[in-house]
């Protein structure tokens, strides 16, 4: 039906929704580990198994059905409320999945082929079955079902249940059942072992007197009660021989009827026809629908009863299935409606999309540039109507790229919890602001330092349980990941309530390692972004939890790759909180444009506060203005860059805030906003200092694009290099 | 093969087996049997019974109804073990031994 | 319960995995190659249960059903089918002939053990 291609296509598409499934498996067992009665987390759990295996089935990937078929199996236990997830049972579940994972990994879409570790596997197995107290044997004889029905209950109780329990089925024999050798009491026995019949009656209201009747027909009925984990397929399967000699009712025990619903509600949204739900689900057999299909077929004049009525009407099964078959229909079919609202698209393919919007953005810049050359007003107008087109597409392109960060940061949950049970910590994860977007690409870059920070926190900021005691705070410690919008900027904040920096420790290290004068005096918050300089780290011992030691600096430099800031707060004793700013996107920017002298330069939007004119200037390339009696460190750019500046004319200073740093950029002209794709440094340039990239003016000219961050830090450095080899600073007035 | 024998009146002695090859003959022994006095309280004694199927107790349980609805009773004596069985399985309380006494 | 049971087959690897299966269950069993040999044999014995294949040489599935159909001492007697996918037609034939009672091969030692259980009166 399908050729290899089609196959391969289809087995990859497979992989993706199995590690899906295997995620959303994660989340639910992590909320479970949090609240174990969660309803919906065991439910969703036990559908996410119950998928996987499924489709696991239909690419023939055994090892991957046999393996989930146990953890389905286990966890419709936990569904029926028979077995508590248990916090060792959800740790081993949870390598379980990792096992899932990566046997995903291992599939080879090509030839289909899963190499599996056995051994581990089964290692896997019979810990979890250990824990269970269940058998690893998938397939049972019937002869134990008798014995263990109480044990064994997908469905129902048994050693003394009541009726209301236990199936309920109906025999009504043909007549010439006992001449063809059949006998009714050799399939009562035999059914009889596979559960216990509660009751049984023997019917005989059609048996005409003694005189009358014919002694060699059947004029019998039965009605049992059978309480049995058999299904209704097993069940009927025990009179196949006589099927065409009796009619045969199966009912299910009142009491499992929610369960079948639940299972009707769970199937996947694959099925759509009544029959098939129902079968789906085991309330009817395939006999029974060919019977009903028979039946409805019979009625004539062209109208056909629903087949629904003519299965509840011939007694094959209870109406409060049909109706949870109807609604399940109903679903399916608007399930299409649903999930067409969402639709994978592969990451570069949107990249390229980006990319294309980003040209767009120039080349309509520069269409309007020329349009006001040119002075038509006509022109002028069209080329503002397409640039605001462009600018709404560019919204629209951006938002594609943005996803919710809510997703890496509950992949924190795991982490949290694998390594505080490492360490024998007590800690929690809160999350806040998990639905604020960011752009994929930032997401993606994120995670490292992220991992980073939160394994500081864990290792080293939040003190065991008997150290928080005896300081007075609670035995359980708060890691918190917050995330928000402020003004044009992302902010995402790792916060715990442990014993927050150790500032004395972190200078004392500072300067053994040579990176501050013994005599300098720095603020607490400059000391403790000392943290970051490489190589420092006030670890006694490596541990390879926070990284061998290198910690820091890694967070810095991929904090910096992002164009973004981080800033430390911390409280002794009270804790600590890593606060790092990003910009929203990494592909286009909103920018001001200046110039120095033929340079232009952008500088991103958000950064700037105030553009001031400039009629004195500096004699050096840093120094400080008075702007409205506060002291504002400033650069020259001009003299930064050493690149010529035109001696005449006023200057203009744009003062730029990052965090809670200030600083004032001394330019030439100021050309005013714009928006423009930045094209990235290439290779030979990634290590100019204060430049984070390019991009192309309407003009066609090129503009550099200037890394505040960096700029700021080199300002500062020559501050504190000011302080600890004090010199006579040149005072500067400033209008 | 089954073997009736009449004793005493309202009593019948069954030997053999009554399976489905032979309730046939058995229902015409019984007929016979009951002609006369339909309305006594019946004794069957199955000591020498060494099967029963389905057929049989189907059988037994419609004499045991033909004699009722004259006003009679049937009981059945001495059923062995894989009589009993049998019995017990369909649930036929009527007709196990003890009889009417232990219809539910 | 031990029954006795009689296994009609040409096929003799056939009857001997019929035969160590239910023996190794406790019954009793009786083979004949066709149905002339299960006719000689059944010589009024009290048998359980017949299994027997459709296509024999002499006398085939189903004319040996018609046969005991026609004698007393086995006209109830139970009897099961063997038969493969493709001769289903036959099915429509034999049941007509009296044969109520099908099992497909290839089949499970279990299969075979089960219908004896329900089957065998």
């Amino acid at each position: 039906m399908f050729n290899d291609e089609q196959w391969s296509q289809l087995l990859r598409g497979f992989i993706e929704e199995g590690r899906d499934l295997a995620k959303q498996a994660e989340e639910y067992l992590l909320v479970l580990d949090q609240e174990p009665d969660d309803e919906q987390a065991v439910h969703g759990l036990f559908r996410a198994m119950h998928t996987l295996k499924g489709s696991a089935g239909l690419f023939t990937l055994t090892p991957l059905v046999n393996f989930t078929h146990h953890l389905e199996s286990l966890l419709s236990t936990v569904r029926d409320g028979e077995r508590r997830l248990t916090a060792p049972l959800i740790s081993l579940m949870l390598r379980c999945l990792d096992e899932i994972a990566s046997m995903l990994d291992l599939i080879d879409p090509d030839s289909g082929e899963l190499p599996v570790d056995e051994a581990h596997q089964a290692q896997l197995l019979d810990a979890l079955a250990e824990q269970t107290g269940a058998p690893r044997a998938i397939a049972h004889e019937a002869d134990d079902a008798a014995e263990d029905c109480a044990r064994r209950g997908t469905l129902e109780r048994c050693v003394g249940c009541d009726a209301a329990g236990a199936w309920h089925i109906s025999l009504r024999f043909h007549p010439d059942l006992l001449r063809n050798g059949f006998d009714p009491a050799s399939f009562v026995r035999y059914l009889g072992r596979l559960g216990e019949i509660l009751h049984l009656e023997t019917l005989a209201e059609q048996m005409p007197d003694l005189v009358e009747m014919d002694p060699e027909s059947c004029y019998l009925g039965l009605e049992i009660a059978l309480c049995s984990s058999a299904s209704k397929a097993e069940i009927e399967d025990v009179f196949e021989f006589i099927r065409d000699f009796c009619t045969l009712r199966i009912l299910p025990p009142d009491s499992a009827l929610d369960d079948y619903l639940k299972l009707i509600q769970d199937l996947p949204e694959t099925d759509e026809r009544i029959g098939s739900i129902l079968i789906a689900s085991g309330l009817l057999t395939e006999h029974e629908l060919a019977e009903g299909l028979a039946l409805q077929a019979e009625v004539g004049d062209g109208l056909k009863s629903p087949l629904g009525s003519v299965l509840v009407e011939a007694g094959m099964v209870p109406p409060k299935a049909v109706n949870a078959a109807l609604a399940k229909q109903q679903s399916a079919r608007e399930r299409p409606n649903r999930e067409s609202s969402q639709i994978r698209v592969a990451a570069n393919k949107l990249d390229e999309l980006i990319n294309l919007v980003g040209e767009l953005v120039i080349s309509a810049a520069g269409a309007q540039l020329q349009a006001q050359l040119q002075g038509s007003a006509d022109c002028i107008e069209s080329s503002q109507t397409v640039n605001q087109h462009v600018e709404a597409i560019r919204e629209a392109a951006l938002k594609l790229r943005m996803i919710e960060i809510g997703d890496t940061f509950n992949r924190f949950h795991r982490v949290v919890r694998d390594v505080s049970q490492q360490l024998g910590k007590q800690i929690r994860l809160d999350i806040q602001g998990a639905d604020t977007e960011l752009d994929r690409s930032v997401i993606d870059k994120l995670a490292d330092p992220l991992t980073h920070l939160v394994r500081n926190a864990i290792d080293h900021g939040i003190e065991s349980a008997e150290q928080r005691l005896a300081a007075g705070k609670p035995a359980e410690g708060r890691l918190s990941l917050n995330a928000f919008h402020d003004s044009g900027m992302i902010v995402i904040e790792v916060s715990d309530d442990g014993r927050g920096l150790n500032t004395a420790r972190i200078r004392e290290k500072a300067i053994e390692r040579g990176l501050i004068d013994p005599q300098a005096t720095l603020s607490e918050a400059d000391t403790h972004m000392l943290i970051f300089a490489a190589g420092f780290s006030t670890a006694d011992a490596v541990s390879d939890l926070s990284g061998r030691g290198v910690g820091m600096d890694v967070v810095r430099s991929a904090i910096d790759a992002l164009r973004g800031s981080i800033e430390i707060e911390s409280r002794p004793g009270l804790g600590c909180t890593f606060r790092i700013r990003l910009p929203l996107t990494l592909a286009i920017i909103d920018g001001f444009l200046v110039s120095l002298g033929d340079e232009h330069f952008v500088i991103p939007l958000e950064l700037v506060t105030e553009c001031l004119e400039l009629d004195a200037r500096l004699d050096s390339r840093y120094g400080y203005l008075n702007l409205r009696g506060k002291p504002l460190p400033c650069i020259d750019l001009a003299a930064h860059f050493e690149l010529p500046s035109s001696a005449q004319g006023r200057r203009n200073i744009l003062v730029v805030s990052l965090g809670r740093h200030q600083a004032g950029l001394i330019v030439d002209r100021l050309h005013g906003e714009l928006q423009t794709v930045i094209k990235p440094l290439g290779l030979l340039f990634q290590h100019l200092q204060g430049i984070s990239g390019s991009t192309i003016l309407g003009s066609g000219q090129i503009a550099l694009i200037l890394d505040v961050a960096s700029l700021l830090r080199q300002l500062q450095q020559h501050i504190d290099h000011e302080f600890r080899s004090p010199q006579p600073r040149p005072d500067l007035m400033g209008s | 093969m089954i073997e009736f024998q009449q004793p005493a009146p309202l009593r019948l002695d069954l030997t053999g087996s009554l399976t489905i090859y032979e309730v046939a003959e058995a229902r015409e022994a019984l007929r016979a049997a009951f002609a006369g006095a339909r309305d006594g309280d019946w004794q069957l004694d199955l000591g020498a019974v060494d099967e029963l199927d389905s057929a049989g107790a189907q059988l037994l349980l419609a004499a045991q109804r033909h004699v009722r609805e004259a006003g009679g009773a049937l009981q059945l004596n001495r059923a062995g073990d894989r009589v009993r069985e049998l019995l017990a399985l369909l649930r036929l309380n009527e007709l196990l031994p003890g009889g009417d006494a232990h219809v539910q | 319960m031990s029954k006795t049971i009689l296994i009609v087959d040409d096929s003799l690897s056939m009857r001997q995995l019929v035969k160590m299966t239910l023996t190794g269950a406790g019954h009793q069993v009786i083979e004949a190659v066709d149905g002339r040999d299960a006719l000689n044999k059944l010589t009024g014995q009290k048998i359980n249960l017949i299994i027997s294949d459709v296509n024999m040489p002499n006398l085939d599935g189903i004319g040996l059903v018609k046969a005991l159909k026609a004698r007393n001492e086995y006209r109830f007697t139970p009897i099961v089918m063997l038969t493969t996918e493709n001769e289903q037609s036959k099915k429509a034939e034999g049941q007509a002939a009296g044969a109520k009672a099908w099992i497909v091969k290839p089949f499970q030692p279990q299969q075979l053990l089960s219908a004896v259980e329900k089957l065998a009166s």
